[in-house]
């Protein structure tokens, strides 16, 4: 599932500062799970945004399962993450989330769909921007952008798996 | 700047290592057997990936629910198998790896899944004792710490996903 690069995974010590090596693995983990491939996790040309590209808003409006949301709420929840836990680093915003609201997406229209990819994409860049320009780091940060790449991955894991079953759906649904 | 563990908890230009081994291994728990704290970071309650696997005999992980996913049983080998290359890669240089044999598990007995899952805890075994006591940590350790959650977690996603998906007919209605 992976083309790892050599040049990524194996190397001798450097004497490149700790925070300035977290920011540049985080941002290129970021930017793999979002937007290209760095040889770390994915196969080429399977990054959220890649994925999203190819899926249309009738596509997104579908439930693969009775558990789970649809495709348009995976990306509604993704993003709502992102600003959480922007809000949590960058002004120290810790107030609870409604973490169950971000899931209450159904249907979309075609303009609904647009604006939920492109409201996950300005999210994404403000966390990029925001990782990218930090120089200090102490546990909660780190943990924070790890954590970051890791729910990204998850729900892409889960958007791509269920692109794979949306098939056996869609004449059940197209006779609904 | 310099990585001086004497440095304070708060924010500093230069993070003491164990600032970054406690959030690394706090991702690592996370991500393989459970988060230990009240909260989460990025996965709900009993949902890590051996929380997940527990729940799960060798009948399930055999099932394909489409031609175009591999089985459950498949995916654990990948992920086991991308813990082994990283580890050896980081220990004594990149070799090629056969990804695309990583892949090819398909139905499993009772024997066969329990060999699977002990292997990955072993191999996971492995990367959490490197993560606790690595002295010293340059991009390729840390972007291979970060990568061990990111990839981990991306086939626990699509591992839960295929488990939501194995309540549908085997047997889609065909027009």
């Amino acid at each position: 599932m992976t083309e790892m690069d050599a040049n990524e995974v194996a190397g001798a010590v450097s004497s490149e500062p700790l925070g300035d090596v977290i920011r540049t693995e985080a941002l290129d983990l970021l930017e793999e799970v979002f937007v290209t491939h760095h040889g770390y996790i994915l196969d080429r040309g399977t990054s959220l945004f890649d994925t999203l590209a190819g899926i249309d808003s009738e596509t997104a409006s579908l439930r693969y399962s009775p558990h789970c949301g649809t495709l348009a709420a995976q990306v509604n929840h993704t993003r709502f993450y992102l600003d959480v836990v922007l809000r949590a680093m960058r002004d120290g915003d810790t107030t609870r989330a409604d973490w169950d609201s971000s899931w209450e997406v159904e249907a979309v229209s075609t303009a609904e769909w647009t604006a939920l990819v492109a409201g996950l994409r300005a999210s994404y860049e403000a966390v990029h921007a925001f990782i990218g320009s930090r120089d200090r780091w102490n546990e909660a940060s780190v943990g924070d952008a790890m954590a970051i790449v890791a729910h990204s991955a998850y729900h892409l894991g889960e958007i791509r798996q269920a692109l794979a079953v949306i098939p056996l759906l869609r004449p059940a649904n197209a006779d609904a | 700047m310099s990585d001086d563990p004497t440095t304070t908890a708060t924010a500093t230009p230069a993070i003491p290592v164990e600032e970054f081994r406690a959030a690394l291994l706090t991702m690592l728990d996370e991500a393989f057997s459970g988060a230990t704290a009240p909260s989460t970071f990025f996965t709900d309650k009993g949902t890590s990936l051996f929380e997940t696997l527990d729940g799960i005999d060798a009948a399930t992980a055999s099932r394909r629910f489409s031609e175009r996913a591999s089985n459950i049983a498949a995916q654990v080998n990948h992920i086991r198998f991308y813990l082994d290359v990283l580890m050896e890669g980081l220990r004594s240089g990149w070799k090629p790896a056969d990804w695309p044999g990583s892949w090819e598990v398909d139905a499993v007995s009772d024997a066969e899944w329990q060999e699977l899952v002990d292997r990955l805890k072993a191999s996971y075994a492995e990367v959490r004792t490197f993560a606790e006591t690595n002295p010293a940590w340059n991009g390729d350790y840390v972007g291979g710490g970060i990568a061990i959650v990111a990839h981990t977690a991306y086939h626990l996603g699509e591992i839960r996903s295929s488990l939501a998906a194995l309540q549908v007919p085997e047997t889609p209605t065909q027009d």
